[in-house]
């Protein structure tokens, strides 16, 4: 049951991804002054958007954790985690791709290049801090107090860093009306939506790996009892 | 009011020990000092541009002697299981963590006010004007810094390879206190009124106030075996 | 204009390149996985 409500999640997630680069390279129109390098910007804010939705899962799956102890949120905070990071690496190499032509350097200490980056060095910390416990039950306790400070630490970096610096980055959907044209903001929801679909397929298959990892181990034991 | 003295007496049986082997306070002072000599060698002590790098400077030789200091938090507790006796001992848990917040921020603040002096004449760089309000600032940061710092630290010491750990953890989560004792630090150093830098006081006291209130929560989950 | 379409052709390459390493290794790990649980299954059963 669980299997085929993934696959129909993964069936979805590629033909939404298969119309959104359509929508990208075909049917949104070319930016005058910045050109086709604009056209990353549909999955990259995609990206973005995602990789902050994942680890505010790890943030609600590691409170989950303490309070009820199931190890199944451990799993959710762990995989989730690896999802962020992942999708952390994509925005921050998308991102200086796009900016070398449009601002002429790869990089800049913009608030939210930082913020991005920051986030990313506390949730590898957080993964090498898993792979360095052992015992289960410490594990999950650790990092899910880790998975609730990164998270909370998040917007006082992004403020004190946007404070340290005046930003520079493109504020493309601002609150008085987004500034693009419609079919571009077309092309926008159908990225976010696929990219969604896309991450919660992989966060399944990636819970289903550690499901079947205990099994493993569980029938390790089981087979060194016998023995 | 029971629960402050058994804080005091948690962070007094800390202080007790150093006072007898000082071998916390000794090994951070030397480090910070041995980080500015070597600070002294990467810049040009002479140059112009020294006073714009010297709150940088300042700022990595304390929080980096910090945090040799933070490794040894719980280490000695480990050694000799005395963390199962603190832990048996009739008192909330969260009482170990405030009792070793306290002395930690007393040695971290020695060896800050330790550090000035040197930091002035390496640097050549006028303190005693701007004294208390530098003051100001690096009790705040360090309230800010030990305070997730001893938490981190209690998760460190368990781990294999810990003391790689710590600062893996902690400095991504402290960058906001490290811009603004940086920030702070150099604009009271340029003489710069209260108004100018306040901003950034305000945004270490949110932080100090955010991460202790979060560590009193949730240190009870990570010493419970 | 044309240095803009380079540019283009690097983000997206470098994006896929992550997620097909990213999920490759995830089916990867999968496929040993269920390999040794059928290993781990046999040597229990002939037991």
């Amino acid at each position: 049951m669980r299997k085929m409500i993934t696959n129909l999640i993964g069936l979805a997630a590629a033909s939404l991804i298969i119309v959104a680069l359509y929508m990208a390279f075909l049917y949104a129109p070319t930016e005058v002054t910045m050109g086709h390098v604009q056209r990353i910007f549909y999955f990259h804010v995609a990206f973005a958007w995602t990789s902050f939705i994942a680890f505010f899962v790890t943030f609600a799956a590691s409170i989950a954790y303490l309070v009820t102890r199931k190890k199944f949120w451990d799993t959710v905070a762990a995989s989730s985690v690896e999802l962020g990071i992942a999708f952390s690496c994509i925005i921050l190499t998308t991102g200086p791709i796009w900016a070398r032509p449009v601002w002429g350097a790869y990089w800049t200490w913009d608030p939210r290049l930082v913020t991005t980056l920051i986030l990313l060095f506390i949730y590898t910390a957080y993964h090498i801090l898993r792979g360095a416990i052992t015992e289960e039950t410490k594990r999950a306790r650790y990092s899910a107090v880790i998975g609730i400070i990164g998270f909370l630490d998040v917007p006082i970096v992004y403020f004190s860093v946007n404070w340290w610096s005046r930003t520079i980055h493109p504020d493309v959907i601002k609150p008085e009306g987004a500034a693009l044209a419609p079919q571009m903001l077309q092309s926008l929801y159908v990225a976010l939506c696929a990219v969604t679909l896309f991450y919660l397929y992989v966060l399944l298959r990636r819970i289903r790996l550690e499901e079947l990892r205990d099994e493993v181990s569980e029938l390790r034991k089981k087979v060194l009892k016998e023995s | 009011m029971a629960y402050f003295s058994k804080v005091l007496h948690i962070c007094m049986k800390d202080l007790k020990v150093e006072v007898r082997s000082k071998e916390r306070i000794y090994s951070m002072m030397v480090f910070s000092l041995l980080v500015m000599v070597i600070f002294n060698f990467a810049f040009d002590p002479g140059a112009e541009y020294i006073r714009e790098v010297a709150p940088g400077i300042l700022w990595v030789a304390l929080i980096f002697s910090a945090t040799l200091g933070l490794n040894k938090t719980f280490a000695a507790e480990i050694d000799q299981d005395c963390l199962q006796g603190l832990m048996l001992s009739p008192m909330d848990r969260t009482g170990i963590y405030f009792g070793k917040v306290i002395s930690n921020i007393l040695f971290s603040l020695i060896i800050s006010l330790l550090t000035l002096p040197f930091f002035a004449v390496f640097f050549n760089i006028p303190l005693l004007d701007v004294l208390p309000q530098l003051v100001l600032v690096i009790s705040l940061t360090i309230i800010g810094f030990i305070s997730v710092g001893t938490l981190f630290s209690a998760i460190s010491v368990s781990v294999k390879g810990g003391d790689m750990m710590l600062p893996l953890l902690l400095f991504p989560i402290e960058v906001p206190v490290i811009i603004a004792a940086v920030k702070a630090t150099g604009m009271i150093l340029d003489g710069a009124p209260m108004m100018d830098y306040s901003m950034w006081l305000k945004v270490l006291t949110l932080f100090d106030v955010i991460f202790v209130m979060i560590a009193f929560v949730t240190f009870e989950y990570l010493i419970e075996e | 204009m044309e240095n803009s379409l380079k540019y283009m052709f690097m983000g997206y390459s470098v994006l896929w390149l992550i997620i097909f390493t990213y999920v490759f290794f995830i089916g990867k790990r999968q496929g040993d996985l269920k390999k040794e649980i059928d290993e781990l299954r046999r040597i229990a059963e002939e037991k």
